[in-house]
């Protein structure tokens, strides 16, 4: 069966199980190029768009939408006009029959998470890619390792990649001891630690980058470099007014409505990231572990000037902000030192990494190619 | 030697008089209309009660029936908000959302009935749990009336204390009667006592006029609750003065039953001969205990007629106990 | 996150509020198994094997099987609750509150109340619930509707494994006594179940699915049948927003109303009664609270007015199926 060419459900990041079918960008009967937009997909409550790998005429489309299919799942079939129906009918049943013993392995194989015990807490995390050079992920208060999947996913074609998820967070241990940035360092070194990472590019969101830039400034030997997404150093400014209600926000009403000034664009506080969030917050202790982190890691720090932070890295720094960033405004960038290079967004926020993807995500790649 | 100490006797005797006085005073003052529902007078029972709970310190337990008021009395509850949750005026017992037959003083170990007559011996088994549990020895005695021993909740629940050995015992009120059937007739067997030995327990009937042994087989059974070796049943009888609620037409009883009751098998009149026979206690000093449980009483109903009435402005309180 | 089962999810709950409280306590019939024989003692772990391992773990006065007598131990669950204890009364068949009825609908919800507050009575209460078995009509009803009527109770039913957990540990923590409902055709489902112990308040109902056309409003296993309506119905281009209401007391119907806000048309699904039921309860206050933003009358999808049958096809014909859930959509949608 020459000329029958399948098109799966990718496997976006090393933990990605399956997607969901949100739009068909190629209609049946259509010509694709490599590099086309064909299908949207939704993983980790982040849509994304497939582009083809191949070229060739869409003949059959596989998939429904709104529907959950595992990763390498057949979606499309691509073949020329010569193949008759018949065939292209034989080639997705072979599919389903030999797809369906790849199911029974993976079942069998089992998927848990993965833990690395750092300061006797469980920290987990999502490893993709390997070789250098390595690439870390460190998301914000209130955030998980999975928003980082597609981010991810671009960089783990350099080299090694590893997201990881806080104490309080996601699959992590609920508790910390003071929740300052040396202990939250600490979680992140351990980490790299465990796979044996020297030294790696340091991206970090909101806190995020705020531990980011703490390692490369006291750990420089650990940083081969920091891209800051939405915050500077220690010292940098969060609104009191999203702190507080974030940390109080109970009820589903109460947690959505608190995440509102993370975006520009209000209609991005799913219903699935309002959710995520809420699980998190519920766990015993987590709002605690939280609340500690906020304090310790951050409004005891208000005195400090992140720019002094700045200044003492030695190595490369990216900074990335939403013009209209609610949570850390703009301002925060007043006075940044000539060697970081600052990328302001318009039409985004806080949550600037998602509001405008594509973007940052090259962004990045150029500052990985750059500082190596 | 005296068997029983001067204090139990002057307390239990006070408890007593009180039920005796504030009972019949009720009988009075229902007639007047200021009552609201039904009330169930003890008047002549006041030996059962009190015979539980002169063994009583804090922390434990009297479970009562409808015929409530001796019991919670018998306890030390305060007779004015007695009165007050009876007349369902403000400084009752329970805010006025109880009444008569579901009074209930936690402060001094009354713990009132709930609906299903019996239900207290099934509820006396999870205080019995919850002792037990923590290694605690409190005494816990449910009283359940000789009609309502009958109910399915009691038998399953003497059936479910032997067999966890709970430290509770279960008090038969045997006055005779069920409302207007005679437990001659509804009683299988004549003798709630007699179907103890059915559950491999010990089960004891009692003369309810006399105070002394109700007191000792109440006795009895509760150190054999503390030793562990779990429930039993007293079984006391002695019938009621009044009738199964006031107002109601007591055809059914004998003509001249209740005179020879108040003559005969009076648990007061039998203490104060017993006593003051033995030399335990003096008619003077019997007479400053009625005086002073006449003018308790007096004192109750002067408050309770001028206290103004439960409004329903909290109606919506106490419904849960948590956020709803 | 782990994958577990619901009845992982109930055993987990168990056992986490079991450690860290003394006073929680589980009693029922064979909630351990074992007692008085002469084989394994834990040899189920509950009938359907939703305390397995716990006796092992707290041994007899915490794990205690009781006599066949839903009245005497349910009346003791009452009394060990007033005194501080923590109970979980495990009536097994939510039919079976008839054999306890006066602690279930005189007594319990009244303890505080009745004594002007003096009492508390922290209790759950939790039961199977549910046809689907072939258990017959006297081990397959739907009466969650009935508990809700008694002010006083709160009446809790999960749809998976996830809230199952969360639901059960929030339940045994209130100080109010709790119904705990555990759908039959549940109990294999599976979900994201964090290890670590977690709540999740009473009366927030949860988006299943969101869209523009119609809102659904179900709970427990009628949220897996309407999930299954709602996927049908996206094919055809029908956008349903599905409510889970977990709760039935408390109700969440701001959520309800926050939805018809924006479809205007409300399809309620429930395998209860369709006289004096869960459905009419919610149509009317709905209809009371939202009567502005209804495009139509709603629509309530419920089991027919007459008892289980043994026979599958009888329990076929008796829960309400995404077919019947599709038609109704369709009818309030007016098509």
């Amino acid at each position: 069966m020459s000329g029958i060419k399948p098109i799966n459900l990718p496997k976006w990041g090393m933990n990605m199980q399956e997607g969901k079918l949100v739009e068909w960008l190629a209609e049946e009967g259509e010509e694709i190029s490599e590099g086309d937009e064909i299908i949207e997909i939704e993983s980790e409550k982040i849509v994304n768009v497939m582009e083809a790998s191949i070229s060739g005429k869409l003949r059959r489309q596989c998939g429904q939408i709104g529907e959950t299919y595992p990763v390498g799942q057949l979606l499309a079939v691509v073949a020329d006009d010569d193949v008759s129906d018949a065939e292209i009918d034989a080639f997705i049943k072979d599919h389903e029959a030999s797809f369906a013993k790849v199911l029974q392995e993976r079942e069998a194989a089992g998927t848990g998470p993965t833990i690395a015990t750092v300061g006797g807490r469980a920290i987990e995390y999502a490893a993709a890619g390997d070789g250098q050079p390595a690439t870390v992920f460190i998301h914000g208060i209130g955030g998980q390792k999975e928003a980082w999947l597609i981010s991810q996913n671009a960089a783990a074609e350099l080299g090694q990649t590893v997201a990881i998820d806080l104490p309080g967070h996601g699959g992590s241990a609920k508790s910390v001891e003071v929740g300052d940035l040396d202990e939250l360092a600490g979680y992140v070194l351990g980490v790299m630690d465990e796979l044996g990472i020297g030294s790696a590019h340091l991206v970090g969101h909101s806190l995020g980058a705020v531990i980011a830039s703490h390692i490369a400034r006291h750990h420089p030997d650990r940083a081969k470099s920091a891209f800051l997404i939405a915050a500077a150093g220690p010292g940098t400014i969060v609104s009191p007014a999203f702190i507080e209600a974030f940390g109080k926000a109970e009820s589903r009403g109460e947690v959505k409505k608190a995440m509102m000034p993370l975006f520009v664009d209000k209609s991005m506080v799913t219903r699935d990231l309002v959710q995520a969030v809420l699980k998190t917050k519920r766990i015993e202790g987590a709002n605690a572990c939280l609340q500690k982190i906020g304090e310790a890691s951050g409004t005891q720090l208000s005195g400090l000037d992140p720019m002094e932070t700045l200044r003492a890295i030695k190595t490369p720094v990216s900074i990335v902000w939403g013009a209209e960033d609610e949570v850390c405004s703009l301002e925060n960038t007043k006075g940044l030192p000539d060697s970081v290079k600052l990328t302001v967004f318009d039409g985004a926020g806080h949550m600037v990494q998602i509001e405008k993807m594509a973007e940052v995500n090259d962004l990045l790649l150029d500052h990985i190619r750059a500082a190596d | 030697m005296i068997p029983y100490s001067h204090e139990m006797l002057t307390t239990a005797y006070y408890r007593m008089s009180l039920i005796r006085i504030f009972e019949d005073r009720l009988h009075v003052e229902f007639q007047t209309g200021d009552i609201p529902g039904f009330i169930h007078l003890y008047a002549g029972q006041e030996a059962c009660a009190v015979g539980c709970t002169a063994h009583f310190k804090k922390g434990d337990w009297l479970l009562g029936t409808h015929r409530a008021h001796g019991p919670c009395l018998a306890t030390g509850a305060d007779p004015t908000a007695t009165m007050a949750e009876i007349y369902g005026r403000e400084g009752g017992l329970c805010h006025g959302r109880g009444g008569t037959a579901h009074l209930h003083c936690r402060e001094t170990g009354y713990f009132g009935a709930q609906s299903g007559v019996g239900s207290g011996v099934g509820i006396a088994n999870g205080l019995g749990f919850s002792a037990k549990s923590r290694g605690e020895t409190p005494k816990i005695a449910a009283l359940v009336g000789d009609a309502a021993f009958n109910q399915g909740i009691v038998q399953e629940s003497l059936n479910l204390a032997a067999v966890m050995k709970l430290p509770v015992v279960t008090v038969v009120e045997n006055n005779g009667y069920g409302q207007a059937t005679g437990s001659g007739w509804a009683l299988a067997g004549g003798s709630a006592a007699l179907r103890a030995k059915g559950f491999s327990i010990p089960g004891v009937s009692v003369d309810g006029a006399d105070f002394f042994a109700v007191y000792d087989a109440m006795g009895e059974a509760f150190s054999r609750a503390e030793r562990g070796e779990g429930n039993s049943i007293v079984e006391v009888n002695i019938k009621r003065f009044h009738g199964h609620f006031e107002g109601e037409a007591q055809s059914y009883r004998a003509k001249d039953e209740i005179e020879d009751l108040r003559a005969n098998h009076d648990c007061l009149k039998n203490f104060r001969e017993r006593v003051t026979a033995e030399g335990w206690m003096t008619d003077s000093e019997i007479d400053a205990l009625d005086g002073k449980a006449q003018a308790a009483v007096d004192q109750a109903h002067a408050i309770v007629k001028q206290a103004p009435p439960v409004t329903a402005d909290d109606m919506f309180d106490h419904v849960f106990s948590s956020a709803y | 996150m782990p994958i577990k089962t619901f009845r992982q999810a109930i055993i987990e709950a168990l056992d986490s509020e079991m450690a860290r409280d003394p006073g929680v306590f589980l009693i029922g019939e064979d909630v351990a198994g074992g007692t008085g024989c002469e084989g394994e003692i834990d040899a189920w772990g509950s009938p359907f094997g939703q305390s397995k391992g716990l006796y092992g773990k707290y041994g007899p006065m915490r794990v205690v099987d009781a006599t066949l007598t839903e009245g005497a131990f349910t009346a003791l669950g009452l009394g060990a609750a007033t005194q501080g204890m923590r109970p979980v009364v495990d009536l097994m068949f939510n039919d079976f509150f008839s054999t306890s009825a006066d602690q279930v609908v005189n007594q319990i919800p009244k303890q505080h109340f009745l004594f002007g507050g003096q009492d508390k009575a922290p209790m759950v209460i939790k039961a199977n619930h549910g046809a689907g078995v072939g258990a017959g009509a006297q081990h397959s009803q739907a009466l969650h509707s009935i508990f809700t009527y008694f002010a006083g109770l709160k009446v809790v039913m999960p749809s998976n494994a996830y809230d199952c957990k969360g639901l059960l540990i929030q339940a045994i923590r209130d100080d109010s006594p709790v119904i705990f409902l555990e759908p039959k055709l549940l109990m294999d489902s599976t979900a994201d179940v964090p290890d670590e112990a977690y709540t999740i308040p009473f009366g927030e109902a949860e988006y299943i699915t969101e869209g523009d056309d119609v809102t659904i409003v179900a709970l427990g296993y009628m949220v897996t049948i309407a999930q299954k309506a709602a996927a049908a119905l996206a094919k055809q281009g029908i956008e349903v927003e599905l409510l889970d209401l977990r709760t039935t007391s408390p109700l969440d119907l701001d959520t309800i109303v926050e939805s018809l806000e924006k479809t205007g048309r409300l399809v309620i699904v429930d395998e209860g009664s369709p006289r004096c039921g869960f459905a009419s309860d919610v149509a009317a206050h709905v209809t009371a609270a939202a009567f502005e933003h209804l495009k139509a009358a709603p629509k309530m999808v419920t089991a027919p007015f007459t008892q289980i049958g043994f026979a599958p096809a009888y329990e076929q014909a008796y829960i309400p199926s995404p077919e019947r859930v599709e038609a109704a959509v369709k009818e309030v949608m007016g098509e």
